[in-house]
């Protein structure tokens, strides 16, 4: 079996119509800049398998409801208790003022939270849901619960963006098979797991000195179709030129300018915060995914020309925590050989918390590697998500084996730029929005009742962020009206 | 003169091509000529172009339905299933059934993510199977009360006290009609969806061991309904003839919608033409030749031929065979080959029939399931109810990278591998030009007649100059089998 081999392939445009990002973007940016780009990155983080959205953002206290009562209740193994919880408070639940903290591994984002760079959109589901990943899955990623839609919500977003611009790659997508989330109608979307691996599909395989040879008549070809002949053959033509042109540039986009990813990936034995050792990179997926988005946002090398590509996808899995998803371990105690057990995927020590500390440390690392270039993280938007949120009760005997079952809403965070960071005028505002489900007021199956559309998130991104308009940002979520809810302000 | 008059090797190529997945492989060396292909040839030669033409269709209705006729597949392995079909395109001689079989796949579009039952789709699959080339009407009929259908537009939801109009609507909007007429009208109001919807209850679906579709009186809707009555709103200009009153009480019951459909057919549009003959037609020539410009609004150039095309279908009693026989002896069938992207299944079997290419192992599981799913076309898993759209869709980044991965990988390799084709088959190693191999392949593959830049292109790959030594096994490995690799990603080799 050869080794998969990715190239930069750029897609038909269908018609000429695009909505142009608001003039003040584009005004401010120093280069020439690619066909469809909007001046700004956003970054989506998948959460794949149904993040346990109430051990992520943890109740301290009841204030005018019962969230932190029914939490100690239905939640005696895997419950944290309050006095950890001290160092990683936010702020309150808008619904009932009860205090409210991130779980207790997650320090970074609590840092990006006192800087105000950090929104945390509580109770976030989809009304019409289902308890099936796969299915809960395509709604999220089709923003359409009705799921009589066949292409993603970003793909619709980039059809926008880049509709004329063939030659553009919009997006990249950091595993090797595109997520439904980019299905659209244009969609110019790369997708890798290793920018190592990036090459023209005929590396070696006709001899290494071939390979020139080869990328030249193929080259060659396309550019010639791609002026000559019926509509479709120009159309094929376009797009393959235009891989060729990209794929050298995008292959010296350099990962080594990651320089905190890297620490954190390349970490000691004691690991940064004390999670591991080196050798297992199974723990670095969302850090080794973020890595390759930065070297991508750097742009090629030298000179950083940039890429042109400004929406990405990385992803980490393991938040299926069904059974074990552990307790508590607070860091000061942890002995070397539980560091060494978190190496593991699957164990019975804080499942659930290495994956809180995987995903703040990583997008920490990630946003003072933005901070530390000196330009990305003014204009640079990260967003988290998963298909669902997990079970207010915990099943299983109040033991190591207990976890949680498929569930409904639960937070989500965006980070970006503050009113004094952003380079233009949109910029996140940070704080607490949405509501915090009642734990003690589930729906017919022991689930959180939805306290903001899922599609009210998008909204607020597609049109404040990537500067859509409203009545295309309608469009693109298939009718819904939006109501704005102020994590990012124009 | 509309038809054909005589049928070239050329052109029997295109047939094959378009009315199945492509020639066989096999191959005259001495004439450079793919055989089936010439013997298609030939018959028309003997018999006339309408005389190959009925070769080709020449089948018995097929009920073939899964891999064990069903008994070896556990619900919900799909892979299977989509191996099995897949298998039947690659190997079937006569390729027009399995065409046609994936034409009504796409038109009916179902798809396995809500039916959930491997069976149900592989039974619909079988339907179409059944009636490939047979009576159309009497094909929605059938699948009004299919299991599958019945799971995926609601219609086993669908009852009296609680109508639901998926089904009803898509039945005509997708199915026969349109919701537009080719003059922009439509062709039915909001109105004929609900009473539809009313004349279609009161079918359930069960499955046990068993698949169980039954009709339920006490769920259907037994009072009168008006449809296609003008609605000043929606269909000022609908033709009042359209007009048809389903009577209370109409007996049999359970054979209320059979009225229904057949109604729907008798439907005039607002140019005083049969809708649904219109709407089944024009989907058809895209699907087998080009999307036709018919609408109000754009020139008409195909209005003519659409409209020929849909008269002898309705005369025919609304059957598939005799509007395909038609449609392949157009000369506008033949005019342009280069007019619609290959689909995903086309461009897959279609390499490995022309070639003779083999699949086995990995390669052999992945290729339904996985690599057809990585190109934008899973088999038994259309996006929506809007199917796949074609042409523009198919190329993303994404899907036309899985292309040309798979192309390197039947290109590159011999025939032991997991994937791969004997590119000895098709050369002579006496010849010593480049010309003449690029020819041989360039044939092979089509007939595909490239420009003089990109034949220039084909030449410099093989080499500067001539002579060049065919019977260098290195030679032959990497030059030859790129030369494979390069018209496999031929812009033209991707339409057809």
């Amino acid at each position: 079996m050869f080794n998969r081999r990715q190239f930069v392939k750029a897609s038909m445009a269908a018609s000429a119509a695009s909505a142009f990002p608001s003039i003040w973007w584009r005004a401010r940016q120093a280069s020439a800049l690619e066909p469809c780009e909007t001046g700004v990155n956003l970054v989506i983080v998948q959460l794949e398998g149904g993040n346990d959205g109430v051990n992520t953002v943890i109740p301290m206290s009841n204030g005018t409801g019962m969230n932190y009562s029914t939490y100690t209740t239905l939640r005696p193994y895997i419950g944290i208790p309050v006095s950890e919880l001290g160092p990683t408070q936010v702020g309150n639940d808008p619904l009932h003022s009860g205090q409210l903290a991130l779980h207790p591994h997650m320090v970074g984002l609590k840092s990006l939270y006192n800087s105000g760079n950090l929104a945390v959109i509580l109770g976030v589901h989809s009304l019409d849901t289902s308890l099936s990943h796969e299915i809960a899955e395509l709604i999220w990623y089709r923003a359409d619960p009705a799921l009589t839609v066949g292409t993603g919500w970003m793909g619709r977003t980039i059809g926008q963006l880049c509709a004329g611009q063939q030659a553009a790659v919009a997006a990249v997508d950091t595993q090797s098979e595109l997520t439904p989330l980019f299905a659209g109608p244009n969609a110019s979307v790369l997708a890798f797991d290793d920018l190592g691996d990036l090459g023209f599909p005929v590396q070696d395989t006709f001899g290494s000195m071939e390979t020139g040879d080869y990328k030249a008549a193929f080259g060659t070809i396309h550019n010639n179709a791609a002026t000559t002949g019926t509509t479709m053959i120009q159309a094929i033509g376009a797009a393959g030129a235009a891989t060729v042109a990209k794929v050298d540039a995008y292959a010296t986009a350099n990962e080594d300018l990651a320089v905190n990813l890297n620490d954190l990936i390349n970490g000691d034995a004691n690991g940064s915060g004390g999670f591991g050792v080196v050798g297992f990179p199974q723990r670095f997926e969302l850090a080794r995914g973020l890595r390759t988005v930065f070297a991508l946002m750097k742009g090629a090398q030298p000179g950083n020309v940039p890429l042109g590509c400004r929406i990405f996808r990385v992803r980490i899995g393991g938040f299926d925590s069904h059974s074990e998803q552990g307790n508590h371990i607070p860091l000061a105690t942890k002995s070397i050989a539980e560091k060494v057990m978190d190496n593991n995927d699957f164990g019975e020590l804080e499942f659930h918390g290495r994956l809180m500390h995987r995903v703040s440390s990583a997008i920490s690392a990630f946003w003072q590697d933005c901070v530390d270039d000196g330009a990305l993280y003014k204009n640079t938007v990260i967003m988290t998500f998963s298909e669902f949120g997990r079970r207010i009760e915990e099943n299983g005997n109040a033991n190591q084996n207990s976890g949680t079952d498929h569930g409904t809403a639960a937070p989500m965070f965006v980070i970006g730029p503050n009113a004094v960071q952003s380079l233009g005028p949109t910029h996140v505002v940070g704080g607490m929005y949405g509501a915090y489900p009642e734990l003690d007021q589930p729906d017919d199956d022991g689930n959180l009742v939805i306290q903001l559309d899922f599609r009210d998130f998008y909204a607020e991104i597609i049109n404040r962020w990537l500067g859509l308009s409203a009545p295309t940002t309608q469009s693109i979520l298939n009718g819904w009206s939006y109501t704005p809810q102020g994590f990012l302000v124009p | 003169m509309p038809d054909i008059v005589t049928l070239d090797y050329d052109m029997a190529a295109h047939l094959l091509l378009r009315a199945g997945f492509g020639h066989n492989g096999r191959y005259d060396r001495d004439t450079g000529e793919a055989t089936e292909v010439r013997d298609l040839a030939d018959l028309a030669s003997a018999l006339g172009p309408a005389g190959a033409i009925d070769d080709l269709m020449d089948f018995n209705v097929s009920r073939a339905k899964g891999p064990g006729n069903l008994k070896g597949l556990v619900d919900g392995d799909f892979p299977k299933l989509e191996r099995w079909w897949i298998n039947r395109m690659l190997k079937k001689k006569k390729g027009l059934r399995e065409k046609m079989v994936l034409f009504l796949h796409t038109h009916f579009a179902t798809s396995g993510d809500k039916v959930g039952y491997s069976r149900h789709m592989a039974v619909q699959n079988a339907l179409f199977r059944e009636f490939a080339v047979g009576d159309f009407r009497e094909l929605v009929k059938r699948i009004t009360v299919d299991a599958a259908m019945l799971i995926w537009l609601d219609v086993k939801l669908n009852e009296a006290a609680a109508p639901n109009e998926n089904y009803a609507r898509e039945l005509q909007e997708l199915f026969t009609l349109g919701v537009y007429d080719f003059a922009g009208e439509r062709n039915y109001a909001q109105k004929d969806v609900v009473r539809a919807a009313r004349a279609l209850s009161g079918w359930t679906e069960e499955t046990s061991n068993k698949i169980i579709v039954e009709f339920d009186i006490d769920r259907h809707d037994t009072g009168s309904k008006v449809i296609y009555a003008p609605v000043l709103g929606e269909t000022p200009n609908q033709d009042p003839a359209n007009e048809f009153t389903i009577p209370a009480n109409y007996s049999p019951p359970e054979e209320e919608y059979q009225f229904l459909v057949d109604k729907i057919f008798d439907h005039v549009d607002t140019e005083g033409r049969p809708t649904a003959a219109r709407f089944i037609t024009r989907r058809m020539w895209k699907f087998f030749a080009y999307e036709p410009e018919v609408d109000v609004g754009t020139p008409r150039a195909d209005l003519t031929l659409i409209d020929e095309l849909a008269d002898v279908f309705k005369n025919s009693g609304y059957n598939l065979g005799a509007l395909l026989r038609a449609m392949f002896l157009r000369t506008e069938f033949y005019a342009d080959t280069t007019r619609t992207i290959k689909s995903p299944a086309e461009y897959l079997v279609g390499s490995l029939r022309m070639l003779r290419g083999k699949l086995s192992g990995e390669q052999k599981n992945d290729v339904g399931s996985d690599t057809l799913a990585r190109m934008g076309q899973e088999l038994f898993f259309p996006p929506d109810v809007f199917s796949w759209r074609g042409n523009e869709a198919w190329i993303t980044t994404q899907t036309f990278l899985e292309r040309y991965e798979f192309a390197r990988n039947l290109a590159a390799t011999n025939k032991g591998s997991e994937i791969g084709h004997d590119v000895y088959d098709y050369i002579d190693v006496d010849e010593n030009t480049r010309q003449q191999v690029v020819n041989r392949f360039l044939k092979l593959l089509g007939p595909l007649s490239v420009n003089p830049a990109t034949n220039t292109t084909l030449l410099s790959w093989l080499g500067p100059a001539d002579p060049i030594d065919l019977t260098d096994d290195e030679f032959v490995d990497v030059k030859v089998r790129g030369l494979v690799n390069l018209i496999l990603t031929l812009p033209h080799y991707n339409t057809h």
